[in-house]
């Protein structure tokens, strides 16, 4: 919840109303977002706010602007067709220009170098583990020691449906992604770790 | 593989989607903002006040999300800290490119169809959209959040983080101000 | 593997040379959907070049086995168009699973 990290921005504290970070009071010592809201939501004037002049000027204020406000938020507003293919095409542009060598896994070929990106590896084996049906992938760690021949380790994280064996879900889970490294990757995968860290199938969907 | 139907990547959970695309998975990333395009890019425009500029602020968003989601840490939700990139980038990207064009907004709306009483609402809310973009960013990004997207106060000052006081305050400001513009028009 | 036939000819082939005929052999072998956008670079020195290609495949295709084909494929091509010798250096940027 506390999420504190100022913009940066605030003018000089000068002690005036130029955001200090306090809230507006009105000149009685009412706070003015509150007395614009109450007004804004149609609560009718209580006592102090029918007498008091600050009050009965805000809450004028709150209802000339209400309908033009109110129409301003029911203009609908729709995004250009094609306005996320074109942003995620950047992204994968990005994906693509920063694979840096330490987000690569080597695989064996005895002419030059193949690399594999670590994550589409890792989208791979959770692709794999998403086709049992009874399990969603979640992390996915692949890390490759220095000699390539000694296997590389998997650590999963995974969501189970709820009421399945937990412990038959971790030996399925190991013998797909084992599956999955050698036939989908080329890739010989040493040891699984499999972490239950959630579950789901329990009325949500 | 068998061809098991399995649950396509857009109806997997938020908790799912966000550590795959924390681990460099494009369609979890994608799967993600999916969800939330309409608000994000209906957010850009209210901020800019114009299209062309919303739709650019809206790209380089979703590529600073897609390089800060590392940092994303769930202490809010995906939503709340999409809104947050999206408001700074386009307070950025205000800063870069002033003065803004001044009839844009307009553009955003149908056209009225109809008599006088149309245009003299349509005016209205054009001099809403002026009066708004004289606002300075913090105010206007406060003042969008609460009028026009509805959101409360604590979100509101997760978003922009600022301290909510702070937020009820420039909120207030930009109330009183608009207040002031729009006295002509009743 | 040999050099020009011709004795009276010295071929000269430059680097984009070598990575256009790379790529347009690449693109050929099964399972590779795609060249990443400035992901195929060459170098010559001498007799010898060197090739990197990042390439886009889909699941159904062996990623080590796909890379193999590439660079076997290549190799040959390159031998055969330029006389090049080439070491071929594959990265996989990405797997389509759907």
């Amino acid at each position: 919840m506390a999420v504190n990290e100022t913009t940066g921005t605030a003018g000089p504290d000068d002690g005036g109303s130029d955001d200090g970070g306090a809230p507006e009071l009105l000149p009685c010592g009412r706070d003015a977002a509150t007395v614009w809201d109450r007004a804004e939501a149609g609560v009718p004037p209580d006592e102090h706010e029918r007498d008091c002049p600050y009050c009965t000027a805000t809450a004028a204020d709150a209802m000339r602007l209400d309908a033009v406000v109110h129409r301003m938020a029911a203009a609908p507003v729709e995004p250009p067709p094609a306005v996320l293919e074109r942003a995620m095409d950047k992204v994968r542009g990005a994906l693509a220009r920063d694979l840096r060598e330490h987000e690569l896994l080597t695989l064996a070929s005895p002419l030059g170098p193949v690399r594999l990106s670590r994550a589409a590896a890792a989208t791979v084996l959770r692709d794999a583990v998403d086709r049992m049906g009874d399990v969603r992938a979640r992390s996915c760690q692949v890390e490759q020691n220095e000699q390539i021949d000694a296997g590389t380790t998997v650590a999963m994280t995974v969501s189970a449906l709820y009421g399945v064996d937990m412990r038959a879900v971790a030996a399925r889970v190991r013998r797909m992604v084992i599956a999955a490294g050698t036939q989908a990757l080329g890739l010989p995968v040493g040891a699984v770790d499999v972490t239950v860290v959630d579950v789901f199938g329990e009325g949500d969907a | 593989m068998p061809p098991v139907s399995h649950t396509p990547a857009d109806q997997f959970d938020e908790a799912t989607l966000v550590v795959r695309a924390q681990e460099g998975d494009a369609r979890a990333f994608e799967a993600l903002v999916v969800r939330h395009r309409a608000a994000l890019y209906r957010l850009a425009v209210r901020i800019t006040g114009d299209p062309a500029e919303a739709e650019d602020a809206l790209q380089e968003s979703l590529l600073d999300a897609w390089r800060r989601i590392g940092r994303f840490r769930g202490e809010s939700s995906f939503a709340t800290w999409m809104y947050r990139v999206v408001s700074n980038r386009c307070i950025a990207m205000l800063r870069q490119h002033r003065p803004m064009p001044v009839e844009r907004l307009d553009d955003v709306r149908a056209a009225p169809d109809s008599p006088e009483r149309s245009a003299e609402l349509d005016a209205e809310l054009a001099a809403l959209g002026a009066a708004l973009r004289g606002l300075g960013d913090e105010l206007r990004v406060c003042w969008v959040l609460r009028e026009l997207e509805g959101l409360g106060y604590a979100e509101i000052a997760r978003i922009t983080g600022a301290g909510e006081d702070a937020v009820r305050g420039r909120i207030h400001r930009a109330r009183v101000r608009l207040a002031e513009v729009m006295r002509p028009w009743r | 593997m040999t050099g020009p036939t011709d004795p009276a000819v010295r071929l000269h082939v430059e680097a984009p040379a070598v990575a256009s005929v790379a790529a347009h052999r690449a693109r050929l072998v099964p399972g590779v959907v795609a060249l990443r956008p400035g992901g195929v670079g060459a170098t010559v020195q001498g007799g010898a070049a060197e090739v990197a290609l990042t390439l886009v495949t889909r699941l159904g295709h062996n990623c080590r086995d796909l890379a193999v084909a590439v660079q076997r494929e290549v190799t040959n091509e390159i031998a055969d168009v330029t006389g090049l010798a080439a070491v071929v250096t594959v990265t996989i940027a990405d797997v389509l699973t759907d």
